[in-house]
């Protein structure tokens, strides 16, 4: 997998455990005496990272999140929004960490999408050509077609869930954006010419 | 390792119990068991193990169900308080106290937000780690403004245990020869970025009484050899350090004083044993030990000392002393002058400025410094200020925009994406850590009836901001937004805090006060070496001792507070005057 972290390209660590590889990477620095057995018991205290089974979103609405999440952060020379599943993720996130009222507002604001869709176009949102989603997406943000400002702030919840479940994505934090798991300390002088691109993490 | 230092039942007469591990138990542990002492620490939380302990550390956002996010419903019942915790996520969630097992109760529109950690080590594994000395314009402060009574100490009283806390812990920053803020024993500083280094020349061009300096840190930018010794690496810069830092890069009891107290063979710990009251014997007027409750069990058992620190947080500590009571103290132990759980302070944050910094567009920074460019308090020190009394300091850094920012601009698509990839404009942003009077009516008291499940009473917590703080926090945000300006920002955007609601009293976790220092018997409950004054061997280190709130945060404080009080203790009990 490409990869754009330099240590971890020379150590060959990411294809582990991210805890064991972290601690590892730990003891190569600093000659820490950590043995394989207890790196693979420190790494082992990591749980939860089980893929959940809750869904909040039906299969039409999954895919109308996955094609505006795809319009916001497209496929370009590294895969987009649709490639890396934020639509999943967002489903999850939906369906766990949200209030039920802010549930019912990102339902609401997908009906408004597609209700100005079939005003404009005479369809739904999923029905539409990419031209004209790029038109609908374009007026939400200068509230035209009958877009209010409530539904811009809607757009505005939706993009930020979008962000987070994408540059919080290994391929969105470490093809896409510079990732660095263990920095080795501040430099204050450092051109951004260096890394070329932004940290994933500030 | 050996863990036969985890003890259960005893019915040994230590020379000293020590409630609390957090910042200041783990100092009393090391101070009175290198001192030779046979020390019981009794901590009400969960035994933490130094690396073993930290699962949030290193594991990458992907790694995690949410993103470090969590479940609604399980931060709604368990979590309704310490969720407000800037530091509170998914990877460290196991740090923070449970608020359903642990309520409190305030009255209606005086929200306060109570953040604690339960564990071994307390929030010496949460902190942020700034750390700053106190000055002379510190412990003037009351008797310079009569808000308050005098502290008993000054400077001069605490300067050699500042040294001496500061080698051992670790505290970067440079040397700068400020008045009101004297200078620790330094590793090296945190580098500024570019972009600060051209803002800080115009700032101090602009306001020969602004200095921006380094924000001092208990972070070890080089260890020394004695740190290397206790196992203790340099800082790597990820910021991640209240997920638990396994390079023991900053200092936490378990990095720092724990290892230190425990290769004593002098400490015993007892977990998950919550302290419910001092015993006190009324024939020999001393503090023979604790009761407490296994938090496991609900067992009650005592633990029997010489003499007791507390050091179980300010309002941890101010819980327990209400809740002994005797025919003497009838409101709670060593409590005659009356001001036992009053005088509670906190620190003002949540007003600044921030603006945007054309320019510098091919400049960058590499790791994720955790500390930050810091402003020492420059109001009320040479003239008083005609609105409020007391000081404030501004920290804040520059940086480019990341993703984080992009949600709320317009635009979408391959463009966008790129935008985000090249990183956005810097921004520069100013925000006040400001001090607070110490007023009467902010108290704790016992609920009446109220008790969480082991049966310990309540707090009830009665707190609100006054005109004083208000205008502060008004002077904060016109300020910062002042030197912005001047640094060349555009687009300032100010923040005000103006109401108790807009950010509730105690979320700056600098509570403090409620047990405080002071000459008078009377109108204080210890002296300037910590002890009650009403009972010779009881002591209170921690920030219930505070008497004024200064603008520095306060920890370091209390660790030279801590290490002080301990030296003075143990040559009483040597000359048998405890
Ligand atoms: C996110 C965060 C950032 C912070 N940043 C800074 C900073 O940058 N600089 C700074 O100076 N301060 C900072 N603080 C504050 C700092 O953590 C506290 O001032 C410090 O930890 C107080 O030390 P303490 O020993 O009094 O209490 P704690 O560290 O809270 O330890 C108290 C211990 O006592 C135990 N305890 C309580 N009641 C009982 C009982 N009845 N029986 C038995 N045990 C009991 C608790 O479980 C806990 O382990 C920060 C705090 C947080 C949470
Ligand atoms: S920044 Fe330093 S102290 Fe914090 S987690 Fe990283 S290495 Fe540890």
């Amino acid at each position: 997998m490409p990869h754009n972290n330099k240590l971890a390209e020379t150590t060959g660590l990411e294809a582990e455990n991210p805890r064991r590889a972290a601690l590892k990477q730990m003891a190569l620095l600093f000659g820490l005496s950590l043995s394989a057995q207890s790196l693979d018991a420190l790494a082992a205290t990591v749980k939860g990272t089980m893929p959940h089974v809750t869904k909040f979103l039906s299969p039409d609405q999954l895919q109308m999140t996955g094609e505006i999440a795809d319009l916001i952060i497209p496929t370009t020379d590294t895969p987009g929004a649709l490639a890396v599943n934020v639509h999943g993720f967002m489903d999850s996130y939906l369906a766990e960490c949200v209030s039920k009222n802010d549930q019912k507002k990102f339902l609401d604001g997908l009906k408004k999408i597609n209700k100005v869709a079939e005003d404009k176009f005479g369809k739904v949102f999923l029905a539409c050509s990419h031209k004209q989603h790029i038109q609908l997406l374009t007026a939400i943000e200068k509230y035209d077609l009958g877009f209010t400002p409530e539904d811009k702030d809607f757009f505005t919840q939706f993009k930020s869930l979008t962000l987070f479940g994408y540059y919080t994505s290994e391929v969105g934090a470490t093809q896409e954006l510079a990732y660095l798991p263990i920095p080795g300390g501040y430099k204050g002088n450092f051109p951004f010419a260096k890394v070329g691109k932004a940290w994933a993490l500030n | 390792m050996d863990k036969n230092f985890y003890i259960k039942k005893s019915a040994q007469v230590f020379d000293a119990i020590v409630v609390g591990s957090g910042i200041t138990g783990g100092w009393a542990a090391k101070e009175l068991t290198e001192k030779g002492l046979k020390v019981l620490m009794v901590e009400r939380g969960k035994p933490v193990e130094h690396r073993q302990d930290y699962p949030g550390e290193g594991v990458q956002a992907w790694k995690l169900p949410f993103r470090n996010a969590m479940n609604y419903q399980l931060v709604e019942d368990q979590y309704y308080i310490q969720r407000q915790c800037y530091a509170f996520g998914d990877s460290s969630k196991q740090f923070f106290m449970n608020d359903r097992d642990y309520p409190y109760s305030t009255p209606e529109g005086k929200p306060f937000s109570w953040i604690r950690g339960n564990q071994l080590g307390g929030k010496s594994l949460l902190w942020a780690r700034q750390s700053y000395r106190l000055s002379d314009y510190d412990f003037n402060a009351n008797l310079a403004d009569g808000h308050g009574v005098d502290w008993p100490i000054r400077y001069k009283d605490l300067e050699q245990w500042y040294s001496y806390v500061e080698r051992h812990a670790g505290i970067s920053g440079s040397k700068e020869n400020i008045p009101v803020l004297p200078d620790s024993e330094f590793l090296p500083p945190f580098e500024f970025n570019n972009v600060e280094l051209a803002l800080k020349k115009k700032i101090e061009a602009k306001f020969p009484d602004r200095k921006m300096i380094m924000g001092r840190c208990a972070h070890l930018t080089q260890p020394a050899p004695h740190h290397l010794e206790q196992g203790r690496l340099q800082c790597q810069a990820r910021n991640e350090c209240h997920k638990g830092c396994s390079f023991g890069a900053n200092f936490s009891t378990q990095s720092s004083t724990l290892p230190a107290a425990l290769k004593t063979n002098n400490l015993s710990i007892a977990t998950n044993a919550i302290v419910h009251s001092v015993i006190y014997d009324p024939k020999t007027n001393r503090a023979k030990g604790v009761r407490i409750i296994d938090s496991e069990t609900m067992e009650t058992r005592e633990y029997f000392g010489k003499m007791v620190f507390l050091c179980a947080s300010t309002l941890g500590t101010t819980q327990i002393m209400l809740n002994s009571i005797s025919e003497r103290f009838p409101t709670g132990i060593a409590n005659s002058s009356g001001v036992l759980g009053h005088y509670l302070m906190d620190h003002l944050y949540g007003s600044g400025a921030v603006g945007r910094i054309d320019g510098f567009e091919d400049e960058y920074y590499s790791g994720r410094r955790p500390t930050a460019p810091y402003i020492p308090n420059f109001r009320n020190v040479k003239e008083k200020h005609p609105n409020f009394f007391r000081g404030y300091s501004l920290s804040g850094s520059a940086s480019r925009e990341n993703w984080g920012s992009f949600a709320k601009k317009d635009g979408f698509g391959a463009d966008f994406k790129k935008q985000i990839q090249n990183a956005g404009s810097w921004y520069f942003s100013l925000h006040g850590s400001g001090e607070m009077l110490p007023r009467y009516d902010n108290q704790v008291s016992l609920h009446p009836t109220l008790k969480d499940k082991w049966g310990m009473p309540q707090l009830h917590i009665e707190a609100s901001f006054t005109e004083n703080d208000y205008k502060m926090n008004e002077d904060i945000a016109n300020t910062a937004a002042e030197i912005l300006e001047a640094a060349g920002a555009k687009d300032i955007v100010k923040h005000v805090i103006r109401r108790n609601e807009d950010r509730p009293f105690g979320l700056s976790i600098h509570e403090m006060g409620t047990a405080r220092m002071g000459r008078d018997p009377k109108t204080s409950v210890l002296n300037g070496n910590n002890q009650t004054h009403d009972v010779p061997n009881l002591f209170v280190t921690d920030g219930a001792c505070m008497t004024s709130n200064a603008w520095q945060n306060p920890s370091l404080t209390y660790m030279a507070i801590t290490a002080r009080a301990c030296d003075f203790a143990v040559k009483q009990l040597k000359l048998g005057k405890i």
